[in-house]
C-alpha cells in the first residue's frame, strides 16, 4: 500500500511530494468543507425538510476524493454515484446549487438524488445511484474522447466505492476498458478494515494497470492520480487506483476524521496552518454552509408546488403531444386548487 | 420512347430508386448518415460489425474502418453502456444487437440510464443513440429470440421507439433517428429484412396514412403492417374501405392522427405482433377511449398475438394474419 | 334446484316488457308450458309459458312493472336444472356489449294497478344506460335531445342504431322534441288525483307523434262528403253481410273508394325513407286504421287491401279489431302500412287535423255522418254528410294533388257505383 504520510501526519519519502502548498491547502480546506456539508446535509433529512428524503454522505472518502479531483486536469471528464459530495465541490460547484438541488428546489437538478447532478461545466456527468452504473459508460466515454484526437488528451475518470466492485459491471468494466484500450481511470475507494488491495489485484489480473494506496493519506492519493492519469492520458490504455480509507465506526465519534487529520497535522508541522488560519478556515466554512443552507431553505418554502416545467420539460428534446396534454391538465389543476389548502383538493390530480 | 410514368411527375415522397429489401435500405441511411457527420459511428459485437446478423451492416467496416464501427465485447450491457458514454463524450453512436431479446438483461442502463438522462441532467446532458433491434418473429427463431419488444419498451418515458413497417420506411427512419438528439429504438422486424420495396420518407414521430377509407380505421406497426395491407385489399374487394394507418412511432404516440382517422371511420381494429396481454394496443385502444369515445360506432377489436410465450413450431398460429384481421373487421363492421 | 327464469328476447328489437298480469302465484306447481305471465311490449302482448315444470318459488316483479329483457322473472323450483329458455340466444361470437340495468323506485305516490304482494319493492325504471347502444349512437341522442329508452332497436340484439334515433326525431335539424319534455314540470297540487306511468304502449303512442309531428310539414284539407247513396248501398247488403258472419259498416266503403283513389294518386300510398334519402310508393295499399282501444292507441293492418272485396275488407276489419281490443294481435298485423285511416274523429267532433303514421305521408280522416240540410239542384235536402280530412307530409305531396285527391274521393263516394268501374 503506498503512502508517503504516515499516520501522525509525518512525510515519509519527501521526494515524492510533488503537490504544491496551496493545492495542499486547498486539499485540507475542501474536505472539510465537504465534511461540514454533508453533515448539514443529514441534519436537514433528520429534520423532514423538503425534499431531502436520502442523502448519502461521503464520511471518511471525501479526503481522498477531493485529493484525486484536484489531481486530476479540469477537463477529464468525471462519471460518479452516490457520496460523491467531495468531488463536485473540489471541481468548483457552488454550495449554494449543491444544497437548492438536493432540496429539489432547483428545476434543472432537483431530479436525481443529491449529489447526481449533471455539472456540464465542471465536467461532471449526470451520475447514478446504482451500483457499478458509472464504470461502462466512463470506458465508451473514454474511448470518445481517445476516438476525437484532440491536441490535449482527456480521459474519463469513475469513482466508485467497493460496492460497486461486488457487481458484475466491473468485470465487464475492466475487461471493456481492456477491450478497447479505453483512457479510462477508475478511483475505487474501499474500506481499510477489509480484504486489502483485492481491487486492484483484480484490476491487474484484468489487465489494467493497478496501484493500491493508503486513501487517508491525501498526500499519496494526489501523487498517485497524478502520475497514473497521465499515463492513462498518454499511453491511451485504462489505470485503476483503489483506495483503503476508514469510514466512521456507525455510532463512534463523528467528529473523528483520520484522513483530514493527518494532512492538518502535517500542514501545522510544516507551518502552513497557523491556528489562526485553521480557526479563519473553520469560521469562514460554517458561514458558506449556513448560508447556502439558508437560501435553499427560504427558496423551497416559497415555493411549495414545483412549476410544471419542473415536471414536463427535458423528457424529449422536443415536447410531444401526450406530454403537452399531461402539462396543460397540471397547470389547469394548479390554476383551480393550486391556493387550496385542503389536502384533498390536491389529491384530485 | 417516352412512358406513361416519364409524364408523372415524381410523388416527391418516393425514392424513384429500385426497389431494395430492408437490410439494404437500412445500410443506406447508415452509410448516409456517417459520411454525413463523423459524431457517428455504429458499434455491435463483431457479428454486427461484420455485416450483421441480417446483413444490414455488411460492407461498412471495409468503408469505414475499424475505429468507426467499433467491435465490443459480446455483452449487451457493456455495449448499451458504451453507448451511453460515446454520447456523454458528444458522439452520436448506432449500437445493433443480434437480437432485440438482447436488450432484456440490460434494461436497467436502457431506462434508468440512457433513457431518463435528458431528463434526469435537467436538460444539461443528452444520450443521441440508435439502437438497432432486430424485434419479432417469423423466421422461427424460437421464444427467446421472437419478441416484438415494442410493449416492454413503448412506454418508456424518454425514449422514443420506433418500428419500421416496411423496407420502403427504414432508410428515412434510420436516418432521423441518428439526426434526433434523444434515444431512439429502432425495431425491425425480422420477417421484413428481405422484403422489397422503394423508399418513401417517413417522420420519426407521425403515424402513416398508408391508405384512406372511411368504414374502418386498421391501426398497425411492424410486422404488422404487411397483415393489414393484405387485410385492406381483401375488404376492398368485400365492399370495406379501411383507412390503413402505419403507427411508426410507439412512442410517443401520434395521438393526432390515430384521433383523425377513428373520428372519421368510427370503427377499429387494431393489429399487433406481440401478444394481446399489456400491449400497445392497448394502449392506443386507450387513447381512443379517452378521447374520442362518442366516435365509436363499435368496440374496439385487438388482433394480437396469443397470451403465450411464442412457440417455434406454432409461430405462423401466434403471429395475426390476415384471416384472424378480416375476421375483426367483418366483427366490428357488422356490430 | 331453483331455475331462475329471465324474461326472454322477444325479437324484433324489443327491450323491455311491462307485466300485464301473473298467471300462477307463488307455490303454484307448473307444467312446461304452463302460462306464467301476460307481457305487454311497445309492440303486443304476449303469453309466455313456462319453460319446464316446477312449482314457483318466487315472483320477483309484480303486474305494472317494466321489465328489461334478461332480467329475472320468476324462480321455479324442481324439474331440470338445465331448461333454458328457447327465446334466450346462447352467446354469440360477436363482441358481447353489457347492458347496466340500474333500479330506480318507482315515481312516489303511484298508485300499484294490480294489488299483489310485493316481493321486491322497486321496479326498473327504462333509463338510457340499460339500453344497447355504441357510444357514437348515445352522442347523437345527447345532441338531438332523444331518450335512447324511447328508442327501437333494430340493431342485433336490439342494439339502437343511429338510424333509429334518427327515426324518432326525423333529421330536421331544428326537430329536438324532446328537449324540454324533460325538463321537470311544476305539478298542480290538489288532494285527489291518480298517477298513472308514461311508458309501455302509451309511451310508444307519445314517441310516434312526436316523431312524426316534429319531423314533417303536416297539412290538412278538410271536404264534406255526401254518404246517402253509400248508406243506401249499405242497407241493401246489410243483411246478406250478416248471413255472412260480417258486420258492414261504412268503413269497408270508404276503404273500397280510398283504394280506387290510390289509384289515380299513388304519390300518397308511400313512405318517406329519410336516411336513403329515397320516397317509397307502393303498388298494394297496405291499410292501416287507427282503433281506439282501452290501452290505447293501436293501427292494425290490412295488408293487401286493394286485393280485397268488400266483404274480405269488412271481415279483416272486425277480426283485427277484436285483437286489437283483446291484445292478442300479433306483431305482423300491427306493421307494414303504407296509408291510414283513422275514423276516431266518428266518436264526437266535427273533424280533426291528425297526426300522420310516421314514416307514411298521408293519414285520411272521417268524422260523423249525420242528416243536414244541402242544396242539390236548387232545392235544399236533406242527406247524409260527413266531413272528411287528408292529413299530409307537405313535402312530399303538394296542396293541388290533395284537392284533387279530394275530388276523387268525392265522386267515388258519392256515386258507389263508379267504384264499381274503378276499383
Amino acid at each position: 500500500m503506498k503512502q508517503i504520510l504516515d499516520r501522525d501526519g509525518h512525510l515519509s519519502q519527501a521526494d515524492a511530494l510533488t503537490a504544491s502548498r496551496t493545492e495542499l491547502l486547498e486539499i485540507y480546506r475542501l474536505a472539510k468543507l465537504t465534511r461540514r456539508a454533508d453533515e448539514e446535509m443529514l441534519r436537514l433529512q433528520a429534520e423532514g425538510l423538503g425534499d431531502l428524503s436520502f442523502f448519502v454522505p461521503s464520511f471518511g472518502e471525501e479526503t481522498a476524493h477531493v485529493a484525486a479531483t484536484l489531481a486530476l486536469e479540469f477537463d477529464d471528464l468525471i462519471f460518479r454515484g452516490l457520496r460523491g459530495s467531495g468531488i463536485a465541490l473540489a471541481r468548483g460547484v457552488d454550495l449554494h446549487a449543491f444544497f437548492a438541488a438536493a432540496l429539489g428546489c432547483d428545476q434543472a437538478m432537483g431530479r436525481s438524488l443529491p449529489g447526481l447532478s449533471a455539472e456540464p461545466e465542471f465536467s461532471i456527468c449526470c451520475g447514478s445511484a446504482r451500483p457499478a452504473a458509472s464504470l461502462m459508460p466512463a470506458v465508451g466515454a473514454a474511448r470518445a474522447l481517445a476516438l476525437k484526437g484532440q491536441a490535449q488528451p482527456r480521459i474519463a475518470v469513475a469513482f466508485f466505492g467497493v460496492g460497486s466492485t461486488q457487481h458484475p459491471d466491473f468485470a465487464g468494466a475492466l475487461e471493456l476498458a481492456t477491450h478497447l484500450e479505453s483512457p479510462v481511470l477508475f478511483l475505487a475507494t474501499s474500506d481499510r478494515q477489509g480484504p486489502s488491495g483485492e481491487i486492484a489485484a483484480r484490476a491487474e489480473n484484468a489487465g489494467v494497470s493497478a496501484e493500491y494506496v493508503d486513501g487517508d493519506d491525501a498526500i499519496a492519493v494526489f501523487e498517485s492520480v497524478r502520475s497514473l492519469s497521465q499515463i492513462v492520458r498518454q499511453d491511451g490504455r485504462p489505470g485503476l487506483i483503489e483506495m483503503a480509507v476508514e469510514f466512521p465506526e456507525p455510532g463512534g465519534n463523528p467528529g473523528s476524521n483520520p484522513a483530514h487529520d493527518r494532512l492538518g497535522n502535517f500542514l501545522k508541522s510544516e507551518g502552513l496552518l497557523p491556528d489562526d488560519l485553521s480557526r479563519e478556515i473553520n469560521r469562514a466554512i460554517d458561514r458558506e454552509v449556513v448560508e447556502a443552507r439558508d437560501a435553499a431553505s427560504n427558496l423551497k418554502t416559497q415555493e411549495p408546488r414545483p412549476p410544471s416545467e419542473q415536471i414536463f420539460a427535458e423528457v424529449l428534446c422536443r415536447a410531444s403531444a401526450d406530454l403537452e396534454g399531461q402539462d396543460q391538465n397540471y397547470r389547469d389543476f394548479d390554476a383551480e386548487y393550486g391556493g387550496s389548502e385542503d389536502p384533498d383538493a390536491r389529491c384530485l390530480l | 420512347m417516352t412512358t406513361d410514368r416519364d409524364n408523372f411527375p415524381a410523388d416527391p415522397g418516393v425514392d424513384n430508386r429500385p426497389m431494395s429489401d430492408m437490410a439494404t435500405q437500412i445500410l443506406e441511411g447508415l452509410t448516409k448518415a456517417m459520411l454525413a457527420d463523423d459524431k457517428v459511428l455504429c458499434l455491435g459485437n463483431e457479428t454486427e460489425t461484420q455485416g450483421g446478423l441480417f446483413g444490414a451492416t455488411r460492407g461498412l467496416v471495409e468503408d469505414f474502418g475499424p475505429e468507426r464501427v467499433l467491435t465490443l465485447p459480446d455483452n449487451p450491457r457493456a455495449q448499451l453502456a458504451t453507448a451511453l458514454g460515446m454520447a456523454h463524450a458528444g458522439l452520436r453512436p448506432v449500437l445493433s444487437l443480434n437480437f432485440g431479446d438482447d436488450v432484456l438483461g440490460a434494461l436497467d442502463i436502457l431506462c434508468d440510464d440512457i433513457a431518463t438522462l435528458r431528463y434526469r441532467s435537467g436538460g444539461q446532458n443528452s444520450c443521441p443513440m440508435v439502437l438497432r433491434l432486430p424485434s419479432g418473429g417469423g423466421i422461427g427463431a424460437g421464444p427467446a429470440h421472437s419478441r416484438d419488444l415494442a410493449r416492454e419498451l413503448g412506454g418508456q418515458a424518454g425514449l422514443r421507439v420506433v418500428a419500421c413497417g416496411s423496407a420502403a420506411t427504414a432508410k428515412s427512419l434510420i436516418e432521423q433517428a441518428i439526426r434526433s438528439d434523444d434515444p431512439v429504438v429502432l425495431l425491425e422486424p425480422k420477417s421484413l429484412y428481405r422484403e422489397r420495396a422503394a423508399a418513401r420518407v417517413a417522420e420519426l414521430d407521425r403515424a402513416l396514412v398508408l391508405h384512406q377509407g372511411d368504414d374502418l380505421s386498421l391501426f398497425a406497426w411492424g410486422a404488422a403492417v404487411p397483415v393489414a395491407r393484405e387485410a385492406v385489399e381483401q375488404a376492398a374487394e368485400l365492399g370495406i374501405e379501411i383507412e390503413l394507418i402505419d403507427l411508426v412511432s410507439i412512442n410517443p404516440l401520434d395521438e393526432e392522427t390515430i384521433l383523425s382517422s377513428l373520428r372519421k371511420t368510427g370503427r377499429g381494429v387494431i393489429v399487433e405482433e406481440g401478444s394481446k396481454r399489456g400491449g400497445i394496443g392497448a394502449e392506443v385502444a386507450a387513447v381512443i377511449a379517452e378521447r374520442a369515445i362518442d366516435s365509436l360506432e363499435a368496440p374496439l377489436l385487438r388482433v394480437a398475438g396469443w397470451n403465450t410465450p411464442l412457440s417455434r413450431c406454432g409461430e405462423e398460429l401466434y403471429r395475426p394474419d390476415c384471416g384472424r384481421v378480416m375476421r375483426a373487421v367483418e366483427q366490428v363492421i357488422d356490430f | 334446484m331453483a331455475f331462475e327464469f329471465k324474461l326472454p328476447d322477444l325479437g324484433e328489437g324489443v327491450a323491455e316488457g311491462e307485466i300485464i298480469e301473473w298467471k300462477v302465484a307463488v307455490g303454484d306447481t307448473v307444467e312446461e308450458d304452463t302460462a306464467l305471465v301476460e307481457v305487454m311490449t311497445d309492440k303486443a302482448t304476449v303469453e309466455i309459458p313456462s319453460p319446464q315444470a316446477g312449482t314457483i318459488k318466487e315472483i320477483r316483479h309484480e303486474a305494472g312493472a317494466v321489465v328489461p329483457v334478461g332480467e329475472v322473472l320468476v324462480v321455479i323450483e324442481g324439474g331440470g336444472e338445465s331448461a333454458t329458455p328457447a327465446a334466450a340466444a346462447p352467446a354469440e361470437a360477436t363482441p358481447q356489449v353489457q347492458a347496466e340495468v340500474k333500479l330506480a323506485p318507482p315515481a312516489s305516490g303511484a298508485s300499484a294497478p294490480v294489488a299483489a304482494p310485493a316481493p321486491r319493492a322497486a321496479a326498473p325504471a327504462a333509463n338510457s344506460a340499460s339500453v344497447l347502444a355504441a357510444p357514437a349512437t348515445r352522442k347523437l341522442a345527447r345532441e338531438l335531445g332523444v331518450d335512447l329508452s324511447a328508442a327501437q332497436g333494430s340493431g342485433p340484439r336490439g342494439r339502437v342504431t343511429k338510424d333509429d334515433v334518427r327515426a324518432l326525431v326525423g333529421t330536421s335539424p331544428q326537430a329536438t322534441p324532446t328537449a324540454g319534455a324533460s325538463a321537470p314540470v311544476t305539478r298542480p297540487e290538489g288532494s285527489r288525483q291518480t298517477i298513472t306511468p308514461y311508458r309501455g304502449l302509451r309511451k310508444k303512442i307519445g314517441d310516434q307523434m312526436v316523431a312524426s309531428a316534429f319531423s314533417k310539414p303536416h297539412f290538412t284539407l278538410v271536404e264534406e262528403i255526401d254518404m246517402t247513396a253509400v248508406n243506401d248501398l249499405r242497407k241493401t247488403y246489410k243483411e246478406t253481410a250478416a248471413e255472412r258472419g260480417v258486420k258492414l259498416t261504412f268503413l269497408p266503403f270508404i276503404m273500397k273508394a280510398l283504394i280506387a283513389a290510390l289509384k289515380h294518386h299513388p304519390a300518397l300510398n308511400a313512405i318517406l325513407d329519410e336516411q336513403a334519402g329515397e320516397i317509397i310508393t307502393y303498388d298494394d295499399v297496405h291499410l292501416g286504421f287507427a282503433l281506439d282501444t282501452d290501452r290505447g292507441l293501436m293501427v292494425p293492418v290490412i295488408h293487401d287491401a286493394n286485393r280485397k272485396n268488400m266483404y274480405e275488407l269488412a271481415g279483416d276489419l272486425g277480426r283485427l279489431s277484436g285483437a286489437g281490443r283483446d291484445g292478442s294481435i300479433s306483431r305482423e298485423e300491427m306493421s307494414g302500412s303504407t296509408i291510414t285511416i283513422t275514423s276516431a274523429g266518428s266518436i264526437g267532433g266535427l273533424f280533426a287535423t291528425p297526426i300522420i303514421n310516421h314514416p307514411e305521408v298521408a293519414i285520411l280522416g272521417i268524422y260523423r255522418i249525420e242528416d243536414r240540410p244541402v242544396v242539390v239542384a236548387g232545392d235544399v235536402v236533406v242527406r247524409k254528410m260527413m266531413y272528411m280530412s287528408i292529413t299530409l307530409d307537405h313535402r312530399i305531396v303538394d296542396g293541388g294533388e290533395a284537392a284533387r285527391f279530394m275530388n276523387t274521393m268525392k265522386r267515388l263516394l258519392g256515386d258507389p257505383r263508379t267504384m264499381l268501374m274503378e276499383a
